[in-house]
């Protein structure tokens, strides 16, 4: 039996009253386990195996240059006075804002019953992991002495004696990347467990079998299971919710709470938030788009969903551009002398070209979405998805760089140049991004099947409802 | 999911769309009455305690009719932006209250005519010897002058007003349109400009909120200050149109068509932005309150003193603390009674923070006044008035124009969509 709406049919396009379906084609329950399970159950296509390899490759030169880093010390990196916070920490606040789309997604899109998350939720929940993961190694190997990191645990160290310091919204990172991490890990883990039951369930092969049996916690679909499954759901949703909210903002405050110029301002909480969205959701569309027809998955993950998340993409980028503008207008209006020489430094000093990138990165190029053209066709989404990505680094790198490098003190200025194991630990942490989700892909269920089966279940609900209706009229 | 009930949209000539009698009566004593308190609480600001006082009792009033109807406004917005499809029978009550905007510009006149009536009289700024006594670089005085002016002040404020009179007149006059005719392209365009619409509102209330409250204290600044307001005003319209919508239903409209999955909806928005306000204000205060630079904590300062130290604590404990665990349970978001009570309760807190946010610099110790005692018992009376008056004006407003449209977009395409969902 089919549910869904003919093949073929621009489910962009949305008459009002009447929902555009979110599945498309001749789809049936069936074919959804079938187009989501051949993904891991076929075996590997040639550009599969090509991107791994490359991603891997990546992957040691990260692992080669921490074991250099670690070897050598810190002064490998470009890290200089004044600008004792460079690319490490630019690269942790890039890969924690990449971390947010996924929880979004799963959490607040949830509790605002947005349907069109089924399909893309699972994939964006495992890269808001992977980039967590990315970013925690900067961090990690930034304290100089990585071994003693867990110091940062707030324990009364016997070495020490002393307590870390809870004044310090460095330690209360420690804190909320840790928990967000936690708990994304755990409601991606449990949206998972019906799905992994299915890989049990189809396994040919007993090692499969095993694997996915214990990952999927015997679970046997009774209405019992279900019941908890969806209570326990909602309940992480509601946990999550402030969480894509928190995190970002206590990376924010490692800045405002200072009282450097540039860093120092009230708008850093809502402004990081809504950049740490845009960029989350520009590098789900970067690695969906591709990776949609790559897996056959164009059904499931349709056109509204990609318009969607441009449109996402184009409110989380506008409001970016408004705290520019607000800031840029309090530096001037607040007639504070260091204010504006931060700002104007930022736009005219030796960083203008890092600046004027991030602000056609991140303010010009999403507003090409306004165009349905640009929303809907995948080549051009890719391009200016990756133009976010680019752009909101260099948000990063412009607050960081620009700021310490013009300090309260003229004969201290210094300008921060990048070593070639800044670079290779920045293209690094994309090797280790890459290899995790190409894992992913390859042998967990990439969409999550159950929720999608229940989106189809209610378009053909509401299409009889609409059914129903006009007959009703007629009569 | 439960089973649905058969859905049944009345025809649009029904009773149920129309404003309730009971109510309409009220528009017109509501008007005069609101006016003539309106008036006196001005009048006895003005003469019995001071200019300033009065002056600024009355902007404490206008502030806050003003957020309440701006977040309206950005409701409607919304729902058009993001499709929405449960909203639709509570739309119209957000419509209506946007309107507001309207009167809202002409009770604006009297802010902008302190301006031209004296020196300082509510804006400090306003005066050459603030400037004079200010100990500030001329260059600075030069440019803060430049951009607090007497003529640009009034030229923005026409920009503003303009830009969201046109808004709220188009989505409002669409949307009454569409109930006479059914046209669904009208939703199509609404849809369309909303986007738009949105960018032109979050850009002028941002300056706006340092216009008309943030420069009340001249050399301060916060770039959080537009955001501080929009989650005032986001927070508080949602608490209207809940409250709007119950006091509609208890007197016989819309019976069947708000169920109690729009106050639970309503109720989880509350709570949410409950928390969202708290969030705002708290990352205001606690980054100025850290950074400790003179410039940035003498606002706080100023409300840390007295009087205003124990209105920054009702804030902490009765604006977000009492709300945000009262408004947590499932059980109390769906009784329509409870939404109503606490949307009606945040709608006085709102007050609060409104006040604390302007009162305070008619009162402030920085400049040689005593400090905040609220202008004694008649400056009470006198603030009170001033809002209760102000609020009964536009509700008696809202009623007149409720009676000449429905009071739900009720040929809305989605409208049997918003009936029909469900939470749980």
């Amino acid at each position: 039996m089919s549910l869904a709406i003919p093949n073929g049919l621009d489910n962009t396009v949305e008459k009002p009253g009447q929902r555009a379906p979110l599945v498309l084609g001749d789809t049936t329950y069936h074919d959804i386990t079938e187009t989501v399970c051949q993904v891991a159950e076929r075996p590997p296509s040639k550009s599969w195996v090509a991107g791994f390899l490359v991603a891997f490759a990546l992957l040691q030169m990260l692992g080669l240059t921490i074991a250099y880093l670690l070897y050598t010390g810190v002064g490998v990196w470009g890290n200089r006075s004044p600008i004792f916070w460079g690319w490490p920490i630019v690269n942790f606040v890039f890969w924690v804002g990449i971390g947010h789309a996924g929880t979004l997604i799963s959490a607040i899109l949830f509790l605002f019953r947005q349907e069109w998350r089924t399909s893309i939720n699972r994939a964006a929940e495992a890269m808001t992991i992977f980039a967590v993961a990315c970013a925690g190694t900067f961090p990690g190997i930034h304290v100089g002495r990585a071994w003693l990191a867990f110091w940062l645990a707030p324990y009364p160290s016997l070495n020490l004696w002393m307590w870390p310091q809870f004044r310090s919204p460095l330690l209360w990172d420690v804190f909320a990347v840790s928990t967000y991490g936690t708990v994304s890990l755990l409601f991606w883990y449990m949206g998972m467990v019906p799905d992994l039951a299915t890989f049990r369930d189809r396994s040919t092969n007993k090692w499969r079998r095993m694997a996915y049996g214990l990952l999927s916690l015997g679970w046997s679909g009774s209405s019992r299971h279900w019941m908890r499954y969806e209570k326990a759901y909602a309940l992480l949703a509601a946990f999550a919710a402030p969480l894509v909210l928190s995190v970002h903002t206590i990376v924010s405050f490692d800045f405002a709470v200072s009282q450097v110029p540039g860093w120092h301002t009230t708008i850093f909480p809502p402004y990081f938030v809504a950049g740490a969205i845009f960029s989350g959701f520009a590098m789900v569309l970067t690695l969906m788009v591709p990776a949609r027809s790559m897996l056959g998955l164009e059904k499931l993950i349709t056109i509204r969903h990609m318009d969607n998340m441009c449109k996402i993409i184009l409110a989380t980028g506008s409001i970016v551009g408004l705290a520019y503008g607000t800031e840029f207008f309090i530096a001037w209006y607040g007639q504070v002398g260091e204010e504006q020489f931060a700002f104007t430094n930022r736009a005219f000093g030796p960083y203008w070209w890092a600046y004027w990138t991030m602000v056609t990165c991140n303010v010009i190029s999403p507003q090409l979405f306004w165009f349905k053209k640009f929303r809907t066709t995948p080549w051009i989404i890719v391009v200016i998805t990756i133009f976010v990505n680019i752009g909101m680094w260099f948000e990063r790198f412009v607050i960081v760089c620009t700021s310490l490098s013009r300090d309260y003190l003229p004969s201290a200025w210094a300008y921060f140049s990048p070593t070639w194991v800044d670079w290779a630990m920045l293209i690094g942490s994309f090797g280790l991004f890459f290899t995790l989700f190409l894992l992913f892909c390859r042998l967990m269920p990439v969409i999550n099947m159950s929720e999608t089966k229940s989106t189809l279940a209610k378009q053909y609900h509401m299409a009889h409802l609409d059914d129903d209706h006009a007959a009703a009229t007629e009569h | 999911m439960s089973e649905h009930a058969p859905v049944v949209v009345k025809p649009a000539d029904h009773e149920a769309f129309k404003l309730p009698a009971s109510l309409s009566a009220l528009g017109l004593p509501l008007c005069i009455g609101g006016a003539i308190a309106l008036f006196v609480g001005l009048g006895l600001g003005y003469s019995s305690v001071s200019a300033k006082f009065g002056m600024s009792a009355y902007l404490t009033a206008f502030m806050y009719c003003f957020t309440i109807v701006m977040g309206s406004l950005f409701f409607v917005l919304i729902q058009h932006l993001s499709r929405a499809g449960w909203s639709v029978v509570v739309r119209r009550v957000a419509e209506l209250m946007m309107m507001m905007i309207v009167p809202l510009a002409v009770l604006f006149l009297p802010i902008l005519a302190t301006l031209f009536t004296g020196e300082g009289v509510l804006y400090r700024w306003d005066s050459s010897t603030f400037w004079a006594d200010a100990h500030i670089a001329d260059e600075v005085v030069a440019n803060k002058t430049g951009y607090l002016s007497q003529g640009f002040f009034a030229i923005r404020a026409v920009f503003y007003f303009a830009v969201w009179c046109f808004l709220a007149y188009y989505f409002f006059k669409k949307s009454t349109d569409q109930d006479e005719t059914g046209e669904k392209a009208a939703t199509d365009q609404m849809q369309w400009w909303s986007g738009p619409a949105v960018m032109a509102f979050s850009g002028t209330l941002s300056f706006a909120a340092f216009d008309w409250v943030m420069s009340l204290s001249p050399m301060w600044f916060s770039t959080m200050f537009g955001v501080y307001i929009f989650a005032g005003s986001i927070l508080s319209a949602h608490c209207a149109i809940a409250a709007g919508t119950y006091l509609l239903q208890s007197k016989g409209a819309l019976k069947d068509e708000v169920t109690v999955e729009h106050y639970h909806d309503l109720g989880k928005l509350i709570f949410g932005f409950v928390f969202f306000w708290t969030y705002i204000s708290f990352s205001q205060f606690m980054l100025i309150w850290y950074g400790n630079i003179p410039e940035e904590t003498e606002w706080f300062f100023v409300r840390q003193q007295e009087t205003w130290v124990t209105v920054a604590f009702v804030l902490i404990g009765l604006h977000w603390l009492l709300p945000f665990l009262g408004t947590m349970s499932i059980h109390v978001r769906r009784k329509p009674f409870l939404v109503f009570c606490w949307a009606c309760y945040i709608l006085v807190m709102h007050y609060f923070d409104v006040y604390w946010m302007i009162m305070p610099e008619a009162y402030s110790g920085i400049h040689g006044d005593a400090y905040a005692t609220a202008g004694g018992a008649i400056g009470v009376v006198s603030s009170l008035l001033c809002v209760v008056g102000m609020a009964a004006l536009l509700v008696g407003v809202i009623l007149k124009l409720a009676t000449q449209t429905k009071v739900a977009a009720i040929r809305d395409p989605r409208f049997r969509e918003s009936m029909a969902f469900e939470n749980i």
